[in-house]
Order: structure tokens, then C-alpha cells, then sequence
């Protein structure tokens, strides 16, 4: 079953401005991505789509998908406002579900405290690496600390910094084909997905069953879609680049 | 004719318990001695059919195959001896056939042992309090039965991230059902944050220095015991506990924390 709007290669068009978007790529360069572990250099087992529908009916029997359980557990999506921050809301969304599976808490960071340094506190779009590799060396902070969408120096202060280290990303990996994202999915972690044709990333959180589309979090605040959750067919789910989270700092 | 084998697993036929007039279950005595042996009985077994042959009959029960597992969780020490015990009768006066199965269990160490089986969709839980405990000698460590000390109920389950695709759908819905981590939101020991005293965790993190002090000493332990790629649960209410493989499905989990409630 799909949910929220569903965007196809025909309606796509209608959706390029509807919110702030700011994705540049998810690697600023070749070796930005060589460097980056992949799903197979970890030698993570893929689950093979013909056994998908299996796996998403048992899954969705149990209110156990990943998009079930932010509804389930309360995660809200995040609402990236007036910041072309889709590259650090994509990623800060994942970790946010990383964390409500880790604890079954909602935990809401701040995209800003990632984009804003990274960007000298200019509102401008980037490199989906770059908030996974800040958010890995340096951390997130919580948007109690940072508002979620506040660019400004103010908030660079040594606490935060301090407090961003008990938030830090363990590891992430890149996706290479579909069957990966999918696998990753259904494995119980959500992906950053960035798209060159929407320049915008988004959260890739469920198949739909049968038809395999994409159901993906925006971050466009809850009254878009159903509570942020939309459906990607055709080719519009063939995202550009792919990365997935694999787990956060314990806390 | 008995038959022991002298393995942790014991494994019968779904199939053969099909035709079982009630569930399965796991009775015995609840105290033994150290060295003593106690016999559990695990009823459900399938019945003598007298419309098959003998040797179909015997071929019922060969095939408890299974799915099935018998585990011990113990203090820490020697590990007991658990075994299946098997008798079958022959009648000569109506050639039929009447068999029994039970659990033989040692116990090597005192405390509390549990012992899980996990029998097609039921997993049954038996308790054995195996004293007396010895009071505590100082100056070494009081004993405890419990995996660590714990101020109420904590949980910590540790899985592999990069196997989590590896795992049975089953097994893995545990960690995104909202009705385990409401479960364990309501019923885990607020901590000094005040929040709930549960984790689940990547099994090869390496830094729990930022978690709560409850917690780290729950990783030693169920890291200690975690097997590779098989996911651990690790239960400490502070008195008794368990700390062993997560079991297959939400409705085992939520049975098996609920016995520690």
C-alpha cells in the first residue's frame, strides 16, 4: 500500500517546489566516494527481491516496518523551513530513527548544528558526505541545545560542541544498487537517499509491497504527505547516491 | 529402552505435536541441590496412533525434529548438565506403545537457573532455585544471581548490525515493534535520567563510556555471552535474571521478559 502522495514520472514536476530542498550530491568528489565503506566491503547479506514481499507482509503483520514504528513510537519528521539543509536533514532523520530503535525514545537533533559549521553559517545547499562525515567526527546536537533550524554562531559555543560528542554517528556505508537500499530497509535501517532530478535528499523508510515503490520521509514538516511519508514509483526511486547509518555512539 | 543424549538442544517434530490436546509445558520441582538431579517434564508429546503401525509410530517420534530448544541460564560457574531423557514402554498385551520425555537437569552451582525451551510457538520457562546460598564471606564479592545488579527490571540486547538481513523476519521485527519497546518503556527501571533502563545495541560498539553506569556493566556481561551473529538478551531485575539468545519472535520476548517482571 502506498503512502502519502505518490510521486511518478508523471506528477514529478509538481513536487520540485514545494519546500526547500539544497542537495548538491552526496559526494563532492571521486575519492570522497572510494573512500567511503559499501555495503559489500562490509560483507552485509543481501536480501534477494524476490523474497521482499515475504519479509514486508511478516514485517508489516508485526507493525514492525520502520515507517510503523515512527508512527507507532511518535517520531515526528523534521521541517528543514526556511534551510536549504536537505543534505543534513536527510542524514539527522536517519540517525533519529537509529536512535528510537537503540532506545525507543524520540530524540529530535539539530540539522543546524551539523550544516551550519560545516557551511561557515551560510544557508546553502551541500554535499550529503558532508553532514555524515561531520556528524561521525564531530556529532549532532540536540535541538534543545541547538534549534533545529537556527544557522547561527551563537550556538557554536564549546559546550555544544562538547555535548555533540555523545551523538556521534559509529558508521556509515554507501549503496550501490537497489537490491541494497531495499535489503537495508527491510533490515530495519532507513537510508539518506539524495536525488539530482529533485535536488533533495530525503529518508528511503519502506517497500510497498508487490509493486516495490519507494516510501520515503521528507523533511518538509508533518502536514506534508502523511506526516512526512510519501511514495516514490517508476523511476523517481532511483535515487543518485545512497548511504545508510549503521548505528550511533551508545548512550 | 532410554536413550540420553548429552547436548543443550533438545528438538522434537512440529508435526508430531500437532495432534497434541494442549499446549506444550515444562513442569518440575523449583529447588534442587547442588550435584542432585530433578527431572522436568515436557508434556505435548504426539500420541500412540493405533492406526499406524508400530514402526510409523516409531518414526512419529524419531521425527521430533524441531525447532525447538532447551537452554540452561545460570550464575556464573560450572555450567549444569541438562540433558533429554527419553523412556518408551512396549505392551504386549495390546501392542502399543507409550512414550515419555523429560529434562534431566544437574545443577553445579547455587542460585537461580532458568531453564527456556522454546517449543514451536510457545516458549516455556521453568525456574529452579538450587541452594542454599551461601552467605556472603567476606571480603570477596556477594554472590549474586542476577547477571548484574540492577535497581528494577533492565534489558540490554545486543545484535549485529551488518547480520541484522541474515536474521529470520521474525527475529528481527523484535528490535522495530512498538509493542516491545512500549513493553520496556513501561516496565524498565527509570535510571538516574529518568528514563527507561533498556538498550539494544550493536554488538561491537566500543565506546559505552556515555551510557548509564547500569548499563555498561549489562554490556560486560551479555557481550561476554553474546555468540557471534546470533542476537543476545541480556535481564537483570536485581535479583534473577537471564542472559542468553533473543528469542525468535515479539510474542517470545515479551513472555520471556514478562517472567522477570
Amino acid at each position: 500500500m502506498t503512502i502519502g502522495p505518490v510521486i511518478t514520472d508523471g506528477n514529478y514536476q509538481g513536487f520540485l517546489e514545494q519546500g526547500r530542498r539544497g542537495y548538491l550530491g552526496m559526494f563532492e568528489s571521486a575519492e570522497d566516494r572510494r573512500e567511503s565503506k559499501t555495503f559489500g566491503d562490509l560483507g552485509i547479506p543481501l536480501i534477494k527481491e524476490s523474497d521482499w514481499d515475504d519479509i514486508i507482509d511478516e514485517l508489516e503483520k508485526a507493525n514492525a516496518t520502520l515507517h510503523q514504528m515512527c508512527k507507532s513510537l511518535g517520531l515526528p519528521c523534521l521541517d528543514q523551513d526556511g534551510t536549504n539543509y536537505c543534505w543534513v536533514n536527510a542524514p539527522t532523520h536517519c540517525a533519529e530513527m537509529v536512535r528510537l530503535l537503540e532506545t525507543g525514545r524520540v530524540f529530535s537533533y539539530s540539522p543546524a548544528s551539523v550544516g551550519s559549521p560545516i557551511k561557515g553559517f551560510r544557508n546553502i545547499g551541500g554535499w550529503g558526505s558532508q553532514a555524515l562525515t561531520y556528524m561521525r567526527e564531530n556529532g549532532i546536537n540536540l535541538a534543545e541545545d541547538w534549534p533545529a533550524n537556527k544557522i547561527s554562531r551563537s550556538y557554536y559555543t564549546d559546550d555544544n560542541q562538547e555535548k555533540k560528542k555523545a551523538h556521534t554517528v559509529a558508521e556509515y556505508f554507501v549503496l550501490e544498487s537497489w537490491e541494497e537500499r531495499g535489503s537495508c530497509i527491510l533490515a530495519g535501517r532507513p537510508t539518506a537517499d539524495g536525488y539530482s532530478w529533485w535536488s533533495h535528499e530525503v529518508c528511503g523508510v519502506g517497500i510497498v509491497k508487490k509493486s516495490h515503490d519507494l516510501i520515503i520521509r521528507n523533511s518538509w514538516g508533518m502536514d506534508w504527505g502523511d506526516q512526512g511519508f510519501a511514495t516514490l514509483t517508476g523511476s523517481r526511486k532511483q535515487s543518485t547516491d545512497s548511504v545508510a547509518i549503521c548505528a550511533l555512539k551508545p548512550l | 529402552m532410554r536413550a540420553m543424549m548429552a547436548f543443550l538442544c533438545l528438538l522434537w517434530s512440529s508435526a508430531a505435536l500437532s495432534g497434541a490436546a494442549e499446549p506444550p509445558q515444562l513442569r518440575g520441582g523449583n529447588n534442587a541441590a547442588v550435584g542432585e538431579t530433578i527431572y522436568l517434564d515436557v508434556s505435548g508429546e504426539p500420541p500412540f496412533d493405533a492406526s499406524k503401525t508400530i514402526g510409523d509410530n516409531l518414526a512419529s517420534f524419531a521425527k521430533w525434529v524441531t525447532i525447538t530448544k532447551v537452554v540452561a541460564s545460570s550464575p556464573d560457574g560450572p555450567a549444569p548438565e541438562i540433558e533429554p531423557d527419553v523412556q518408551i514402554k512396549f505392551s504386549f498385551s495390546d501392542t502399543s506403545l507409550a512414550w515419555d520425555m523429560r529434562v534431566k537437569f544437574t545443577p553445579r552451582v547455587n542460585g537461580t537457573h532458568v531453564i527456556v525451551a522454546a517449543v514451536n510457538s510457545d516458549l516455556l520457562l521453568h525456574r529452579v532455585e538450587v541452594g542454599p546460598v551461601v552467605p556472603p564471606q567476606p571480603p570477596g564479592p556477594t554472590p549474586t544471581e542476577a547477571p548484574w545488579d540492577s535497581p528494577g527490571l533492565t534489558c540490554l540486547i545486543l545484535q549485529e548490525s551488518q547480520s541484522l538481513a541474515s536474521l529470520p523476519t521474525a527475529q528481527r521485527a523484535i528490535f522495530s515493534s512498538d509493542r516491545v519497546h512500549k513493553w520496556l518503556t513501561s516496565h524498565a527501571a527509570k535510571l538516574a535520567d529518568g528514563e527507561p533502563g533498556y538498550r539494544i545495541w550493536d554488538d561491537d560498539s566500543d565506546d559505552v563510556s556515555g551510557a548509564p553506569d547500569v548499563l555498561r556493566k549489562a554490556y560486560a556481561v551479555v557481550k561476554a555471552k553474546a555468540q557471534p551473529d546470533q542476537p543476545t538478551i541480556g535481564i537483570s531485575n536485581g535479583k534473577t535474571g537471564f542472559v542468553g539468545p533473543l528469542p525468535a519472535t515479539i510474542d517470545e520476548t515479551l513472555k520471556l521478559l514478562e517472567s522477570f517482571q
